[in-house]
Formats: structure tokens, C-alpha cells, sequence
């Protein structure tokens, strides 16, 4: 089963084309230390905007940093965050939709119209003003992008428990008298864990989105410790004579953020060949 | 007609309980936040005296269900109080650059309904095609780029390399009111922003419209020879159009989130650029008022969008 789940993945595409991108991505944020080529904050004034070359394949910014190194350290603190907020994300989501989704009625309706609320608030704006005024920690900024992107996630687990709530297995365990928290937990939950996985790639892209406009707005990672959105940032000034400063990692964001949404489609397609291209 | 009166007074007054509580809970949020404007407004080093005194002037020192009160009661009637910083009403502030984020965000959704009905009305017809992988490039990079750095990329391309349109403001300064100068500053962010907004419609409209292709009434009117183009247009776009209105809808957090990034990259003049500089400050009245404004915004387009469903399928009808 897990060997099918893996060829029909690598047979996709486009699937397989996110998963080499965020296996990539991935390993350059764990062997950052050994990978990148140069300090991220060592500073070099007779090197400062060197074009990308031998030396610096990426080129070097205003300080003289590379900017290759830079790029690659600046992959860990997104995706830490991207991570931590996703899963985070993912518990809350899966909590309440699943909740919602096997209780129906009253339950149902009270969570989904909180849903409904925090669907209807602009998520970076709150989490912008939150992040601001308590600081830029790494648990704070995963926590608020965690709380204004629940809301997607519990209303997919919501409408798959609600499919695998009326199906024989389910039906079965409460014949046998099993209590909710098992039938929700081993019956509807991890049956829906597909669906979850799949939701887990795309708001891993989300979360990194949300947490490169807010380094851009100068709320992520402080420096000398790079993160992309402030990279972007520092090459805005420098746009006119060095392209590569503000180029390089808003493209690691994109193709991070495209890697993770290929492979969840790919992950999709692979759990429910039947849905292929429908969506 | 009755009925769909009381439904739009019901929804007005969920819409007003939820004004309140977001307010209620922002409030709240900024009081319990650590450090407060004091710091921001006297700057270096400050005495615990100094900082009471600024305190009991903005009047912080109150009990927060006081304050919260006094600021509701004021907001009901259209004052949003003064800023800390400038001393400006807030009010004030707001309008003038409403203007501008509503130019920046209309336009944007224009442009990205424009462009993403057609290309997903195309991409469902001749699923398979060119166009439908044509469509779902557009839809996968809208949702992965970031729309902060296509705004640098485009500036890049069209202010940098080719010396096209200006990179920033909504016109040269002291011609705010020439039009061509206005539109050529407000080409790159409302491409930007109209770009990435474009990738949920044109999904949408697609995967809607393939839904709608299925149904019973389109065979029929194949069946009874009508031309392709009438059957796909009339029959079929008109009951998938329902849910690409929600989409629109549903987007407009975003829209609002996304201009909030658009704005500070191409220093436009807008609500978004206030808020971002009120949060650093710790403007708490400013911050309030910006979100008000914000919230009510779009629980009124998310009302109205509800009413569009009416228009465009009589059979929906509210109570």
C-alpha cells in the first residue's frame, strides 16, 4: 500500500517535481551548516555587490555577504515556522472540523460560524498587529499564523468526517459501543488522514507565505540572522545596480511555497487517482 | 420581498455583533500587549513619571472596560478619536486614504476577474488543452508567488530595466490630479495584487464550470442542437457563475491582506501603509479605526455578495 502510495507519486509529475523541490529546500535548512558555502554574517566591505560569479554564485549583497549562504540560511527560519504553524494549524483544524463534522447539529453549527468569523477577518492584518505588539518570537509568530489558518483546514476535515460518518466501519463502532472519542479518533480521524496530509502540504506553502510577508515587513527573524522576507527587503535599495540581492530569495520563497503545493496535488492525486484533474 | 428584508436586517445585526466582538477582542489584545505607546512617543530613556503622565493624558490609565466603552460609544457616531502621534482625527486620516486602497483593490479584483473568467471558461472547455494547462500554471503560481517580491520583480522589469512606469506613489508629486499620471502609477500594483488574486477565481470558475457541464440541462440543450458557444455562455457559465461570486466573496480578506503588502512596496498611499505604521507606533485609535473601517468593508461586500447570488439565480431566494 505504501509502495503504491510512493510510485504513484513519483509517476505524477508534477507531484514528483514539488517533492524534489521540497526535498531540496529541506535539506539546505538542516545541513545550512555545512552546505552553505560562506557565513551568513560575515561581512566583507571589498566584496560588497558582487555580481553572481564564480566566487559567489548568487552574488553578494550590501554588506558583502553571500548571497547564496544567506539563502540558505535564511530556509530555516521559514520553514521552522512554516512547520510549527502548520502543525499547529492542522491540530486545532482537524480538532474542531472533526468535532464538527461528528457531532453535527448544534456543535456543528457554533464551530463553523467561528470558522465563518475568522475566515472573514484579513488574516495578515491580525496577525501583523498581534506579531507587532507581542514580539517576533518564533512560538508567537506560529501560534497567530496557526489561529488565522484553522479555519480552511477544519472545514475540509468537517466535510470529509461528515462523508466517513455515515459509512458501515463507522456505524459498526457505534453498534459496538465504542465512545466518541474513539470513533472520532480511529474511525473518522485516521481515515480522513489523507485529506489532512494533503491539507498539510498547501498550508505549509500558506504559512511560509504569510511568514515571508511579515519578515518583510520587518517582523521576522532579526538580523544578522537572515530570513527571506528581510533579504527582499535589503535588496529593494539596491534594486537599480544589484538585481540578485532582492531576486534570489523571493525565488527560494516561490519555489519552496510551489514545491510544497505541487506535492500536495501530487499527494492527492496519488491517495484518489479518481480526482485527478477535477479540481 | 418581505423576506429578503428580514434576512438583510438579520444578517446586519450578526454583522454588528461581530464588529463588536472583533473590536472588543483587538482592544483587548493591545492592551494586554507589553510595552505601550509611552515608549514609542517619548523615545529613549523616560521616567516611571513621565510615562504615568503620557498615560493618564491618552487615558490609559482607566479601567479598560471604561475605556473600551468610551471609544464604542464615540465610534457609533463617526469619531475614531485622535491619533497619539500626529493628533489628528482618525477619521480623518482613514479618508483620506481610502480612497486610493479602494482604487488599488478594485482595480486589482477587476482586473483579476477580467482575465480569470474567460481563462477558466476556456481552460474547463477544452479541458486537456493548451488552455487548461495554461490555466492551472496561472492558478498554481498565483498561489505561490509571493506578492511582495512579483511587486520588486515587476518594478524591476518595467521602472529599472525598461524605464516604462514609475515604481511608486499614486502620481507625481503636485499632479495628483492628472489622470494619465495616476493611471500609469497605478498599472504595476494593481497588476500586482490583481495577479495573485486571480489564481482562486480562475480555479474556481473552472472547476465550477466542468460541475455545470455534467448537468441533465446542458445535454439537453446540446440535444436540441444549440451551438456550443450559446450552450457553455448562457447555460452553463450563468449557474457556475454562483460559485465564483463566493470565491470573490471569500477573497476579499486576502484582497485587503494583500494590499496591505502591495502598499508598502510601491509606497501607495493607502489604508494598508496607515495600519503598518500604526502598529510599529503602538497608535492604538488609529489601529482601531483602520480595522473598523476594514471589518466593515468587507462584511458589507460579503452582504452583498450574498444578494448577487439573487440576481443571478432568481431561484434563490432569502428569508
Amino acid at each position: 500500500m505504501k509502495a503504491s502510495l510512493l510510485v504513484r507519486l513519483l509517476g505524477h509529475r508534477r507531484g514528483a517535481v514539488g517533492a524534489l523541490a521540497v526535498a531540496v529546500m529541506l535539506a539546505a535548512g538542516v545541513l545550512a551548516p555545512a552546505v552553505a558555502p560562506y557565513s551568513y554574517s560575515t561581512q566583507s566591505l571589498t566584496q560588497r555587490l558582487q555580481p553572481p560569479g564564480r566566487a559567489h554564485w548568487l552574488g553578494t549583497d550590501g554588506f558583502g555577504r553571500d548571497v547564496l549562504s544567506r539563502v540558505i540560511w535564511g530556509s530555516r527560519v521559514s520553514l521552522e515556522i512554516g512547520f510549527l504553524a502548520t502543525a499547529l494549524s492542522l491540530v486545532v483544524g482537524s480538532a474542531l472540523g472533526g468535532a464538527a463534522g461528528y457531532f453535527g447539529g448544534t456543535a456543528d453549527h457554533a464551530i463553523m460560524r467561528v470558522a465563518d468569523a475568522f475566515l472573514s477577518v484579513p488574516a495578515l492584518f491580525l496577525v501583523l498587529i498581534v506579531v507587532a505588539l507581542f514580539g517576533a518570537s518564533l512560538l508567537n509568530t506560529a501560534l497567530v499564523i496557526a489561529l488565522v489558518t484553522w479555519a480552511p483546514a477544519a472545514r475540509v476535515v468537517r466535510g470529509e468526517c461528515l462523508a466517513l460518518r455515515t459509512r458501515e466501519f463507522a456505524q459498526a463502532a457505534v453498534a459496538l459501543g465504542a465512545g466518541h472519542a474513539r470513533i472520532l479518533g480511529r474511525h473518522l480521524l485516521l481515515n480522513a488522514l489523507p485529506v489532512i496530509v494533503v491539507q498539510a502540504s498547501l498550508l505549509l506553502g500558506q504559512t511560509i507565505l504569510i511568514e515571508s510577508g511579515l519578515s518583510y515587513l520587518g517582523l521576522g527573524a532579526q538580523p544578522p540572522l537572515p530570513s527571506w522576507g528581510n533579504m527582499v527587503v535589503e535588496g529593494r535599495q539596491f534594486l537599480a545596480s544589484a538585481w540578485w540581492i532582492a531576486a534570489f530569495p523571493g525565488l527560494a520563497i516561490f519555489v519552496t511555497v510551489l514545491g510544497f503545493n505541487l506535492f500536495g496535488d501530487g499527494l492527492r492525486d496519488a491517495f484518489d487517482p479518481a480526482l485527478r484533474g477535477t479540481s | 420581498m418581505g423576506g429578503l428584508r428580514s434576512y438583510v436586517l438579520k444578517r446586519l445585526g450578526f454583522a454588528a455583533l461581530m464588529l463588536v466582538g472583533v473590536s472588543m477582542i483587538l482592544f483587548a489584545i493591545m492592551r494586554v500587549a507589553p510595552g505601550g505607546p509611552e515608549a514609542v512617543l517619548v523615545g529613549g530613556e523616560f521616567s516611571a513619571e513621565a510615562a504615568a503622565r503620557i498615560r493618564q493624558r491618552l487615558g490609559l490609565d482607566r479601567p479598560l472596560a471604561l475605556q473600551y466603552a468610551t471609544w464604542a460609544a464615540a465610534a457609533v457616531r463617526g469619531d475614531l478619536g485622535r491619533s497619539f502621534k500626529t493628533g489628528d482625527p482618525v477619521a480623518t486620516l482613514i479618508a483620506d486614504r481610502l480612497g486610493p486602497t479602494l482604487q488599488l483593490t478594485g482595480g486589482a479584483l477587476l482586473f483579476a476577474v477580467a482575465v480569470a473568467v474567460p481563462l477558466g471558461v476556456l481552460a474547463a472547455v477544452r479541458r486537456g488543452t493548451a488552455w487548461d494547462t495554461l490555466g492551472s500554471a496561472v492558478s498554481l503560481f498565483g498561489v505561490s508567488f509571493p506578492s511582495f517580491w512579483l511587486g520588486i520583480m515587476l518594478i524591476l522589469l518595467f521602472s529599472e530595466a525598461l524605464p516604462w512606469l514609475p515604481p511608486s506613489g499614486l502620481a507625481e508629486y503636485g499632479r495628483e490630479g492628472d489622470v494619465l499620471s495616476r493611471v500609469r502609477h497605478a498599472v504595476l500594483p494593481t497588476l500586482t495584487l490583481g495577479l495573485i488574486q486571480m489564481a482562486a477565481v480562475m480555479r474556481f470558475t473552472r472547476s465550477s464550470l466542468l460541475e455545470a457541464l455534467r448537468q441533465d440541462y446542458v445535454r439537453t440543450a446540446r440535444a436540441k442542437g444549440l451551438a456550443d458557444g450559446r450552450v457553455v455562455w448562457r447555460h452553463a457559465l450563468r449557474n457556475a457563475l454562483i460559485p465564483v461570486v463566493t470565491v470573490i466573496g471569500l477573497s476579499l480578506p486576502t484582497l485587503v491582506g494583500g494590499a496591505v503588502l502591495t502598499e508598502t512596496v510601491f509606497a501607495w498611499p493607502g489604508i494598508g501603509r496607515l495600519a503598518v505604521g500604526a502598529v510599529f507606533e503602538r497608535d492604538y485609535p488609529v489601529i482601531m479605526g483602520v480595522n473598523l473601517v476594514v471589518a466593515v468593508v468587507v462584511v458589507t461586500a460579503n452582504l452583498l455578495t450574498d444578494l448577487a447570488y439573487t440576481v443571478i439565480d432568481p431561484r434563490i431566494s432569502y428569508r
